[in-house]
């Protein structure tokens, strides 16, 4: 088909001719014809569309300052803390670039709970869009697993207690805790062969499993659209008015990325990640000992319950759950089934953000 | 030479033959993967008697207000008390709630967790705070002139 326009219309001049060879051996027609047809729906809530991309941004700017971190950073116990203090000292911008690539992952959590919360509010994960959602849950998932196996790297005394106050959680887990714990930390104890094992995950396992989940959740948004909340749809019926996607929302879309790199660039320049005190594996743990504060809530939560709790250790409580929030916000799109079944889930939701909060502010403050 | 009768069940057996052996290759596969992810044992058997960094009487606060910091003992880290009425004992340092390495609190008599205010008495009890179970306790035998006895800590 493609084939037959471009003998109907001869490429003129120069620039014509380069397009055409391409046009004809990757098959560009069917991406411009996906990029023309690729329209956005105008309403109220249209903003938020913006955070998906912003998130999308985000990832990138976490992957080159990675890749460019990961060329001066040692990952062995007797290295690790002066090969980043050598980053922030001694190579040129090197603070900076420590700095934005610890900044975007607090940004690109940040903008993916914002993305959830108001795909949650526009309800866009109803059918067909179940694993859109899904998908997405999986990528916030991910990327705090990121966040997570990263804070240990620099090896300091911050990252290695919240290390092992994390991975402790994990051994909390009911019947295969201890073996779960064994493997997280590649042994009994934080030591360098958990460095090490982080370092794989950082920077080979999860990249590759975020380049699928996202290869999936962007394949899913093209294929279906995007969604339409229930307030515009009830407003025009069928005729929701809707920009194209190129270049209007595109353009819109990069005012999006501009902001994310303007306060990224504040942060980073402002605020310089700080390095903190090398790790002492048979020190007693610091005052201040705190996670990120994307996990802060899941912290302070565990400080508050009780040693005993229901027959239970209050750690093994409080993983189960945690571990159950998330399954069920992961099963969001199939348990809304209606008016009453949302009522009750718009209610949990609420509570949920109130407690997150509340729980993350006391422990912050603490 | 084979009948249309019989040429189903033998396509059917060849293909169950042939899935067999492609799940034999992925577990002979999988076997030495798994076990070359699974941690290597360390250390486990080693530190069952050792004689400690600090001597009774340099057991006391230093100048800026620390008390002596936990050692590697046999791969995790243990801290030596002495209580009001001059007995030495000796701890695994490992908070029993999640793993953080305690800290003896010298002016307070107790032992506390930095990252869950976790609180221990000076025999290891936990008396406040999320803890679960006291600390483990290790054997302390003392050796030498008195008052600058050498420490040494030992476990079963």
């Amino acid at each position: 088909m493609s084939h037959a326009t471009e003998d109907d219309a001869p490429a003129t001049g120069r620039n014509g001719r380069v397009r055409e060879f391409f046009t004809e051996r990757f098959g560009l027609g069917t991406l411009l014809e996906l990029g023309e047809k690729k329209r956005v729906p105008i309403h109220r809530t249209t903003p938020f569309y913006f955070l998906g991309g912003m998130a999308l941004f985000l990832v990138v700017v976490q992957a080159a300052s990675g890749v460019m971190l990961s060329l001066y950073y040692k990952p062995s116990p007797d290295q690790a803390f002066e090969s980043v203090q050598a980053i922030m000292t001694e190579v040129d911008f090197g603070w900076l670039l420590r700095s934005v690539h610890a900044w975007g992952g607090t940004l690109l959590i940040a903008v993916l709970i914002l993305h959830l919360l108001t795909t949650y509010m526009m309800r866009a994960y109803r059918r067909p869009r179940e694993f859109t959602w899904v998908t997405g849950i999986l990528l916030l998932g991910l990327f705090m697993a990121f966040g997570f196996s990263g804070y240990l790297l620099p090896w300091n005394q911050l990252a290695f207690f919240a290390t092992r106050v994390g991975t402790a959680i994990v051994g909390a887990v009911p019947l295969v805790g201890d073996e779960l714990l064994v493997w997280a930390r590649g042994g009994e104890n934080v030591t360098g062969d958990t460095l090490a094992r982080f370092y794989a995950l950082h920077v080979a396992v999860f990249p590759l499993l975020a380049i699928g989940l996202l290869g999936v959740h962007l394949f899913l948004v093209q294929k279906h659209g995007m969604s339409v909340p229930d307030a515009a749809t009830n407003l025009h019926g069928n005729r929701v008015p809707s920009m194209p996607f190129v270049p209007h929302f595109l353009l819109r879309d990069a005012v999006g990325w501009y902001l994310a790199l303007a306060v990224l660039a504040l942060l980073a320049a402002v605020f310089p990640w700080e390095l903190g005190e090398k790790a002492e594996p048979f020190g007693s743990a610091p005052e201040g000992i705190k996670p990120e504060w994307y996990f802060l809530f899941m912290f302070q939560a565990l400080r508050e319950l009780p040693a005993h709790f229901l027959g239970m250790e209050g750690e093994m409580l409080g993983v189960l759950f945690f571990g159950f929030c998330g399954f069920v916000v992961l099963l969001i799109p199939f348990l809304d089934r209606g008016t009453r079944t949302r009522r009750v889930l718009n209610g949990l939701a609420v509570v949920s953000v109130v407690f997150v909060i509340a729980m993350s502010i006391w422990g912050f403050l603490e | 030479m084979t009948s249309s009768g019989n040429s189903v069940p033998r396509r059917k057996w060849l293909l169950r033959v042939l899935c067999g052996a492609v799940g034999v290759t992925a577990a002979v596969i999988a076997y030495p993967v798994l076990a070359f992810l699974r941690p290597r044992r360390t250390g486990g058997a080693l530190g069952v008697e050792m004689l400690a960094p600090y001597r009774v009487d340099q057991l006391t606060l230093d100048a800026d207000g620390h008390w002596p910091a936990p050692f590697d003992f046999g791969g995790k880290p243990c801290i030596l008390i002495k209580k009001t009425d001059g007995t030495v004992k000796a701890f695994n340092a490992v908070c029993t709630h999640l793993d953080c390495t305690v800290e003896f609190r010298a002016p307070r008599r107790d032992i506390f967790c930095n990252c869950h205010n976790g609180v221990f008495d000076e025999n290891g009890r936990n008396v406040s705070g999320p803890p679960p179970r006291p600390l483990e306790e290790y054997k302390v035998t003392l050796r030498g002139e008195s008052g600058r006895e050498e420490i040494i800590v030992s476990r079963d």
